[in-house]
């Protein structure tokens, strides 16, 4: 409906200033008077089309009110998602394990890749608690 | 493992753990079990992040694990305990270990 009404409102002006130009330079004063009388009329179509298209914009922001109420539904639900989780991917086995280097309860760093071609790693990532 | 460290020494393997805690607990947990191998402080679990690890089980601390990294530097076996007491045994990892060093 509303596509329909735009359309109209917008060919119709065209149309008419198109025929007021060709009719003026050639067109007998009989037809001139057809058109004349024609004027008025698309120029009450194209403001029924506005009329038209202002209600239909007022019940679009009108019926559009009811739905912001509804989207804050989904909108909790998604906020407290956030969990505290890591991101990091576990490396695999056959994969180059990840370097590190870390300090020693008994003092110094270790590194790991210090064990390369000397030592095969257990690396063991423990708890004290239960 | 510390009973059985001499064993891990027999496969050319080194013993690396790491802990998210605090160090002093750490170092107390060594003390008292007078542990040969090195215990790691990952305070801010970097490697423990690394590793994917850290905070599996929820409780802001590493999920008990065990990497088997080889000579190359490749990880050859991998272990993520489902649960806080989820750990393989030493046998289990001492067999892996020989798997890699068929010596």
């Amino acid at each position: 409906m509303t596509d329909r009404l735009g359309v109209t409102r917008d060919k119709n002006p065209a149309h008419a200033t198109g025929w007021r130009q060709t009719r003026a330079g050639g067109e007998s004063g009989a037809m001139m008077n057809g058109k004349r009388a024609l004027i008025p009329v698309l120029m009450l179509i194209v403001c029924a089309a506005i009329l038209v298209t202002y209600k239909v914009a007022a019940v679009n922001t009108i019926s559009a009110t009811p739905t912001p109420t509804q989207t804050p539904r989904p909108v909790p639900t998604t906020t407290p998602r956030p969990v505290e989780e890591p991101a990091s991917v576990a490396p695999t086995v056959g994969e180059p394990a990840p370097d590190f280097t870390l300090p020693s309860v008994e003092g110094g760093a270790v590194t790991l890749s210090d064990y390369r071609g000397q030592k095969n790693v257990v690396l063991l990532f423990y708890r004290t608690g239960g | 493992l510390q009973e059985d460290y001499p064993r891990f020494e027999e496969v050319d393997s080194e013993i690396l753990a790491v802990s998210v805690e605090d160090a002093t607990i750490g170092q107390h947990v060594s003390e008292l079990l007078e542990i040969q191998y090195p215990i790691l402080s990952d305070i801010e679990h970097k490697v423990a992040d690394q590793y994917g690890v850290y905070n599996l089980l929820g409780d802001s601390l590493a999920t008990p694990s065990v990497f088997l990294i080889d000579m190359e530097g490749i990880i050859r076996w991998a272990y993520v305990g489902q649960s806080s007491a989820d750990r393989p045994s030493d046998d289990t990892i001492l067999e892996q270990l020989r798997g890699l060093n068929p010596l």
